[in-house]
Parts: C-alpha cells; structure tokens; sequence
C-alpha cells in the first residue's frame, strides 16, 4: 500500500504532531467586560484618599478626570490580564469515593465501616465516636451522666447495683416524610435489634439491657441489668433509632429483605435518598428541613472505587471532592504530599484507634514449644524489635511507635510504665539470662535449662541445644505488614533467633478455624480495631473473675477448643492482678476512677509484655483542595459533620 | 449432524452438573467464609461478635447445613423439603438463583447480574468489535508482507500488548489521558466508572452532562482501549499464522497462477479458509461478553460482571460467585458447540455424524 518511505514519514509527522501538540494548547480565550463596576469604585476611592477635602469641587472634578482616565486604564489593563478561565461546572454536588460498595444501608444488619460513612448523610447519631477519645450526640439534648442525674445506680456499685439511664431526644427533628422522631422509634429499634431474626451482628450490648420504656414522645428510660457496671452507660444503651411508623408492619426478618435497606429512607440526616445505581454510586439529595445547619451542598454522592491508584487518580483529577481512609493507604502519602504541594488535592494523616501489634504465644496448647512462656523472652523481643524503624520507614514517620496498649493521647495512657527503646543488646542479655546461649556459633541462640511451668501447674522444658526458631505470621496482600515483617525478621536475627516468616490470605489467618483464632502461632501480627474507650476486658483477662459470692462476673478469655474458642486473649496471658484490674477498668463507673485501674494494669502489662504494641495504624483521607469544615480525628468517620462542610469559593 | 447435536447437548448437561458440583466443592473447601474474622474485628465491648452471634448468623445463611445439602438447596431448592428443613427457596433450576450474602445483602442474585450485564455488554462488546477491526486486517497485512517492517512492528506490538500487565497499562493510561492531559488544558478524559455523577467541563468539548451518550462515551474509552490492545495482540498473531499457513497452499499458488489479481487471491481463496480457526477462537471468547474483564473494570471502577465477581470472591458471597461460575459454564459449553458447528458449516470437509 504505502512504500517504506511514505511510512517513515508519517510516522515521523505523528511523532512531531505528538511533541508540539501539547505545547500548541490553545489559551483561554478573554473576554472581554465593558463595565467593571468594582475596578471603578476603587480607582475612585483611591482618588478622594489622595485629595484633602477643602478642596471638595475640585476633587469631583479631578476625579471625573480620572474616572475617564481609568476607563481607559481599565480597558488595557483587561488586556494584559490573565485571561479569564472558561466556565467552571457549579459545584453543588460533593463527590466522596470509597474503596468498597456497602452491602447494605440497613444500619443493623451491616458490618462494614464504608457503611458508616453513608449513613452519617441520611442519619444522625444518638451517640458516635467524636474527634477525640469520647462521644458526642446529635439526636439527644446530652449523653446522660451520673454526675448531672441523669443516669441513676441504684444501690452499690457492683453485682448489686444497676443503672437506669435517661435519654432525652431533642425536640423538632423530623424523618425524611415529615413525622417526628421519638423515643418510640430508639424503643422500636431496640425490639428489633433484640429479634433472633434480625440479622444483628453483635448483641454484646443490647443482651445487657433489662428493659427500655419509653417515658414520654422525648424521654427514654433504659435500664441496665444488674451488676452491669459499664462505664459506656452513656453513649453504648441509646440505639440507632429506626422509622417505626415505616417499618413496624414488617417483621425484623422482612425489613432485610425490603426497600428500607437499599434506601435507608426515611432518614432524620442532613441528605435524603435519591437513587442507588449498584456497584457504582449512591446519592442523596439536600434535606431541605434539617434540623441542624446545612447542608451546603445540593447532593452527595457516594462513588466506589476499588483500586488505591485509581482512587488517588480520581481524587487528583477532581473526579472526586474526598477519598475515604478505607481506600487510600500510608504507602499512597509520599504521592499525596507531592499533589498537596501542587494545590492538586489536600490530605489528612492521623493514628488512627486501630492499633498493630505483635502476639505473642507463652500457653501453647498444641505441640509448639513454649519459647516465650518467660518474660524475659518477651521483653528481649521487645527491646530488639526496632519499632522507630517501622513508623519511619513503613509510616513515613507520621505516627511513633506505641508505649502501651492504649493511644499516647488517651486519658488512660499511663506514661510511667515500663518502655521498650530499641535496645539489641539489652535484648541479648535477657536472652542470656534465661538460658540462652549461642554454643554452636550459627549466630542462633540455643536454649539451656530453659524450663517452668503453665499457669495450669503443668510443666514445661524446651530440651538443652534446640535452637531458638519461631514462626510468624501475618497477611498477604498488605505492603505494611510485609515491610514490618522483614524488619522483624532481620531485627530477631540479630539478636539471635531465627524467625521463619509464614504469611498468608486473610481469609485463612482470620478463619475460625485458623492460627490466630486456635492460638495455633508462635508470633503473629495484626490489628485491633478499638473504641474511643480503651476496653479490654475481652484481651487480658486470664483468669476467671468472681465476685464475693464466688460466682463468676467474666470467664478467662483465652480461646480454648472446650469454649467453642471464645475470647481474645489469643497470648494465652494469665496474670491474676492484671485481669482484676482489666476487670476493674472495665466495671467502674467514673472515668476518674478507671484511671488509677487502667495505669496499675499497663504497669504490670508493660512489665510482663504478652503483646508488643507497634503503632497505631495511620488512616489517611484525601480531599479536594477547596472542600473545608471537615474534621477527623482518631476514631471518627470523617463524614460525622457532613453538613458543615463547604466548597471555599 | 442431528444426532451430533443431541449427543452433544446430553454430553453438555452432564458436563455442566458435574461442573457445579466441582464449584461448590471448591468453594466450600476454600479457606474463608462470609462470617470470617468477625470475632476479631474490633476488641470494642460493644462489638464485640461471641460464638452464638456466629451460630446465629450461619443460621441465617443457611451455612449451618451440611455441605452436600447446601448443594441440593442450591440446585433444587428447599421448598419440598420437610420439617425444620423446609424452607422458601426454589432453586437454580426453577430459575431461583439465591441471595447475596455481603455484596448486596439479601438482594437476589439475578437482580445484580441484571444490574452489571448491560455495561459488560457495551464494554466487552465494543472491545470486541474494536479488536476484530483492527487484528484480522493487522494479521492479514503482516501475513502478505511477511518479514516487512510493518509485520515486524506488528509482531512487537503483539508481544507488548500480550505481555502488557492490564493493570499498569490502566492506571498509565489514567495517569496520561486523565491527570496529566487535565493538567495541560487538553481535552481529557475522566478516571473511570460508567458515567459520570456531575457534570464537567472538557476544553474543546464544552459542559457534559452526567449521563449523556457523550459522557458514557468518554467514560469507555480507556477501557475499551485497554480490553482491545489484548485482543489485537492475540487475535492478529492467531490471524497473522492461519494467513501464512494458507498463503502456502497449492491451491493460492493455482490461483495466482490463474492471474488473478493479488487481492482477489488474498481476499476470496485465502481469506476464508484463514478465518476458520480464528472464527473458533472468536467463539470460544463469546463467554467473555458476559463475565467481563476483572482486572480493566476494578482499575476503571467500571460497574460491570467482572467486577461484581471480583467484589463477590474476595467477600466471599459464596451465592453470586456459584450463579456467575453456572452462567459461565453454560456459555463455554454453548459456546464450543457454536465453535464446533461453525467450524462444519465453513468447512465442508468437516462433517459430523
């Protein structure tokens, strides 16, 4: 068809076309104003400035002079200037993208955080996690407390006591079809949630509850079952309330399976439902009657993206106003503070309440051997895990390594106890001081007159000459973990013990019948997810705990095949003290008094070190350069305040 | 060819049983599960999920059944069945085809195929005719002019695009086309999905609005770049070696012989019978129309089957994942019959009794 020559050419013309394209992009063209109405009272503003005011007439006149001169000014100036971008779409729709489709916006039956972040448009919260380390409120006048009298202990605080907890709903506040919210919907939405049919993932808190009455249309009494000593009295009892007037011909069972799931309407948030296109967006539109300020934009849409760089890549190009913590990883922050620099999009780094750790086992119940049943063992691995290391390489430096099982930040952080400095000599000394001993020169310990016993009374001995060799586990498919892993690994062989790294699909690690969950490992890594509120009574607790009457207040939770595997002190950690403290910690009322608890127990913790706290997980969101009024903070959905945000014009 | 096709549609039904059958045991014998992990996602008090918070949930789920029962429920539902087994299901061969556990939950399986299929269509369709387009006279070119420049520019081509991973090509081809072409003031395109969700603004092409023939357009076009670069790779090499093979036949050298003119040669002796093993492997990629391309559509977040399969695998929505795995067998089956037959009917040596 074409000869050589003629395709050399042509493919020489696209190639020059291809590099001067690009440098040919046409500017904007002007435009060109007439009148400029500002650009003239200006001039003459500066003008009457200059001139004293005797001379008054010959100011106006002077200044008709200069009117005319700065028209003419005007006129060039108009042209020198940058031309005038074309026009911009209104932005009266925000635009957040998520990494995942939630499954449902039926708040009861859902498990998933993406969820969340949808139903902070069309709900508000009775209680939420604030930008802090507590709760706020949004449908109640406050979270009732002991101290303002609306929450009551009868009797002693203890087996005996119970509380009864006051709610008052905040009048005028209206579902999304014009009827009022009352404590008829939180009674209703406590009757569902209690229905075996319901679908609820977890009753952990609702099966505390005696009964719920509903006082008055704004009134709610709950009361807790006895010796329910929970501190979380406030903000845990009030549930998420559901349209009774819409629901309540339907069975819990049915309302799963009916519109209300894929609509969640009516709502009482600041957004109504408009439509839900599957796989690809929801969105809602303004609620013109809502009860608070805002919002400010016309409709949100939800859009989900499953890919990291295509989430960065639609959130830099302006595809979307936020990108949610769920999607954007750590490992995306060097690219974002690149972008940031450009003006191309903001971001928001912060520790999060879900917090890296490294378990570790001292009650195997299978064949492994008990290498860390001493704390020496522990502390060693302790000192020679090079944590700075982590946060700055894997964490970019954005959070520090943890000094305990509880945020740095938290009123219940105790700064006293017991610290881990990466310290590889340290390490090597408490190894050498239970027995360990490098003999053969492989640069691998060995143990020697290693032995004790189970807090059962069953003895233990690791046979003279067995070389210190662990396995570790953690997940596939997570950049971070696999980067901590090898720095642990290198760290561990420093100081003479082998670390054999297994890591492997979440789907298998987390499975019921997996390593973690039968405490089949001998270290392994992963996250907890926690509350504002430290907790912790399901992770250290290792003994049974009784009140006088020797009954039984909590069981050990160390998962055991016999307790269908129950619990999550996954350790295998018995500290009699400690749990009592836990315990404690967990099953007093005032904050003051969980203080002296939760600091007594974090000293013999970070004494004893069943697990080596990391860090706490770095959530990054992303945001349009010009979307403000949003606030995150370390435990709440960025979308709490939705409508308060705004686009800065 | 009458008894052929009925021993091969009674060969297909039993192929496709056992293929089920094969399907749902892999899938129950997969590590992981709708409900896994829930006992370690939060050490909250007050999320804390206990065992008979599991048990009820598998109860829910039906996963508290033996397997092999699970599989008859699946295939011939439960609604016959009697006592504390019976239940409401009809199904997949009385065309109920089970609920979603966690991608849409409890929302029936067939709604959210329905929900995907018409963006699969116009995405694997388009791609489809695209790469036809361009591989089979790309293939028949550097087949004529074999060992010339532009066959092996073809030739590297073909090797690029078949080695090309999917998914950096996709976020390369946002990088340039999206951000960087935004960044110039060139008319760009958008990142991904099907439409957009406002409107925007594109230099030279004025507002678009969400929803518009143009903007799904725009919204196709790298996908479908992405998709069809696979397939020219492959479907020109196919082409390219068919050609060459037939171009060597004593029959092309009589026609050449003959005088005819070299395009009557190529396009009416050779073409043809080089088109039948491309037609095969065409047809056996029919299936694709339907199950999409996972990797393009989660780069593009592109609302179609791929990516519902993709979502449904790694949350373990055991339902969607069986119905997308039958829908599929049953087209790979049809279509090597449809491959079979074609093959026949262009072929008249071939004959099938």
């Amino acid at each position: 068809m074409f000869s050589n020559k003629k395709w050399m050419i042509l493919i020489a013309l696209v190639a020059i076309a291809a590099m001067v394209l690009p440098a040919c992009a046409p500017p904007a063209t002007p435009e060109v104003v007439v009148k400029e109405v500002p650009v003239e009272k200006k001039v003459i503003e500066t003008v009457i400035v200059e001139k004293e005011v005797p001379v008054e007439k010959e100011v106006v006149k002077e200044v008709e002079k200069e009117v005319i001169r700065t028209v003419v000014v005007e006129k060039e100036v108009r042209v020198e200037v940058t031309a005038v971008p074309p026009p911009k779409a209104v932005k009266d729709t925000l635009v957040i993208c998520m990494s995942q489709e939630p499954d449902t916006l039926y708040v009861v039956t859902s498990n998933m955080a993406v969820q969340r972040n949808v139903y902070n448009a069309y709900m508000d919260m009775g209680s939420a996690s604030d930008t802090g380390y507590w709760f706020y409120t949004e449908l109640l006048e406050k979270l009732p407390t002991l101290e303002d009298g609306d929450a009551v202990l009868i009797g002693e605080e203890g087996p005996e006591g119970q509380l009864v907890i006051t709610y008052k709903i905040k009048p005028g506040i209206y579902w999304h079809d014009g009827e009022p919210l009352t404590a008829e919907d939180f009674k209703y939405a406590y009757d569902v949630r209690m229905d075996p049919n319901s679908g609820i993932v977890s009753r952990a808190t609702i099966e505390k509850i005696e009964s719920m009455e509903v006082v008055d249309d704004l009134t709610l009494k709950v009361t807790l079952k006895k010796g329910i000593m929970d501190p979380m009295y406030g903000p845990y009892y009030i549930p998420e309330p559901l349209p009774k007037h819409a629901l309540d011909s339907m069975t819990p069972e049915e309302i799963i399976d009916s519109e209300y799931s894929r609509t969640g309407y009516p709502g009482v948030g600041p957004f109504v439902f408009e439509e839900w296109v599957a796989g690809d967006h929801i969105s809602f539109t303004k609620n013109e009657n809502y009860f608070q300020s805002g919002p400010n934009f016309e409709k949100v849409v939800f859009r989900f993206i499953p890919d990291t760089n295509a989430l960065m890549a639609a959130l830099i190009a302006g595809d979307c106003d936020v990108a949610t913590n769920d999607g954007l990883q750590v490992t995306n922050l060097p690219f974002l503070q690149q972008a940031k620099a450009k003006g191309l999009v903001d971001y928001h780094a912060q520790a999060g309440t879900v917090w890296e750790h490294v378990d570790i086992n001292q009650w195997p119940w299978d064949d492994r051997l008990p290498w860390f049943a001493k704390k020496e063992a522990r502390q060693a691995l302790g000192y020679g895990t090079n944590r700075l290391q982590m946060t700055e390489q894997i964490l970019y430096g954005e959070t520090a390594p943890m000094e305990s099982w509880i945020p740095s930040d938290s009123w219940a952080f105790n700064p006293d106890a017991k610290k881990y400095p990466y310290d590889p000599d340290k390490a090597k000394e408490l190894l050498a001081s239970v027995g360990f001993e490098d003999k053969d020169g492989d640069g691998v310990v060995e143990a020697y007159g290693y032995s004790g016993t189970y807090p059962d009374g069953t003895a233990w001995e690791i046979p003279d000459g067995t070389p210190f060799e662990v396995s570790f586990n953690t997940t596939t498919g997570n950049a971070m973990r696999e980067a901590l892993s090898q720095i642990l690994q290198a760290n561990m062989a420093d100081i003479g013990i082998k670390v054999n790294l297994d890591l492997m699909p979440s789907s298998v690690y987390f499975a019921d019948d997996g390593p973690l969950s039968q405490c089949r490992f001998d270290i392994c890594e992963y996250a907890w997810v926690s509350d504002p509120d430290p907790g912790g009574d399901t992770l250290w607790i290792g003994v049974d705990i009784l009140n006088e009457a020797g009954e039984v207040m909590i069981t050990e939770q160390i998962p055991r095949e016999e307790d269908d595997w129950n619990g999550q002190n996954y350790d295998g950690w018995v500290n009699e003290e400690a749990s009592k403290l836990s315990f404690d910690a967990t099953n007093t009322l005032r904050q003051s008094e969980r203080i002296p608890f939760y600091f007594a127990q974090q000293v013999i913790f970070m004494e004893e070190l069943p697990t080596l706290p990391l860090f706490q997980r770095v959530e990054v969101t992303g945001f349009a350069p010009d979307l403000k009024g949003w606030v995150k903070g370390p435990s709440n959905y960025v979308t709490w305040n939705i409508h308060e945000w705004y686009f800065e014009d | 060819m009458t008894n052929y096709l009925i021993r091969r549609s009674l060969s297909m039904l039993i192929v496709l049983l056992i293929s089920t059958m094969a399907i749902f045991a892999l899938l129950t014998a997969a590590p992981g599960g709708p409900l896994d992990g829930l006992r370690m996602r939060s050490s909250s008090a007050r999320d804390r999920v206990s065992t008979e918070d599991i048990k009820r949930l598998e109860k829910m789920l039906g996963l508290d059944k033996p397997a092999y029962l699970r599989y008859v429920v699946w295939l011939l539902g439960d609604d016959w069945l009697s006592g504390d087994l019976k239940g409401e299901r009809h199904g997949v061969l009385r065309g109920d085809w089970g609920e979603s556990w966690k991608v849409a939950q409890s929302q029936e399986v067939m709604m959210l195929i329905k929900s995907r299929l018409p963006n699969t269509l116009i995405l694997m369709g388009t791609s489809l005719l695209l790469s036809l387009a361009v591989a089979i006279p790309i293939g028949i070119f550097s087949a004529v002019k074999q060992y010339s420049k532009l066959d092996y520019v073809v030739t590297m081509g073909s090797f690029v695009g078949l080695s090309m991973p999917v998914f950096w090509f996709g976020i390369m081809l946002i990088l340039v086309f999206a951000l960087k072409f935004k960044e110039w003031g060139l008319p760009y395109l958008p990142t991904g999905g099907v439409a957009a969700v406002r409107t925007y603004v594109i230099p030279g092409l004025g507002t678009v609005q969400p929803g518009t023939l143009l903007d799904r357009v725009l919204h196709l076009l790298m996908p479908t770049v992405v998709l069809s670069l696979l397939y020219m790779a492959s479907w020109s090499r196919f082409t390219r070696a068919s050609m060459l093979e037939v171009l060597r036949q004593d029959y092309v050298r009589t026609a050449r012989a003959k005088g005819l003119i070299e395009r009557i040669v190529i396009t009416k002796h050779a073409l043809r019978n080089a088109l039948i093993p491309v037609i095969t492997i065409i047809a056996l990629q029919l299936p694709g129309l339907f199950t999409g391309a996972i990797m393009t559509e989660t780069v593009f977040a592109y609302t179609g089957m791929g990516r519902l399969y993709y979502d449904s695998m790694t949350q373990s929505d055991w339902p969607i994942v069986m119905v997308i795995l039958f829908i599929t067998a049953i087209l790979y089956v049809l279509s090597s019959l449809v491959a079979d037959v074609t093959y026949a009917v262009i072929d008249p040596r071939i004959q099938y009794s």
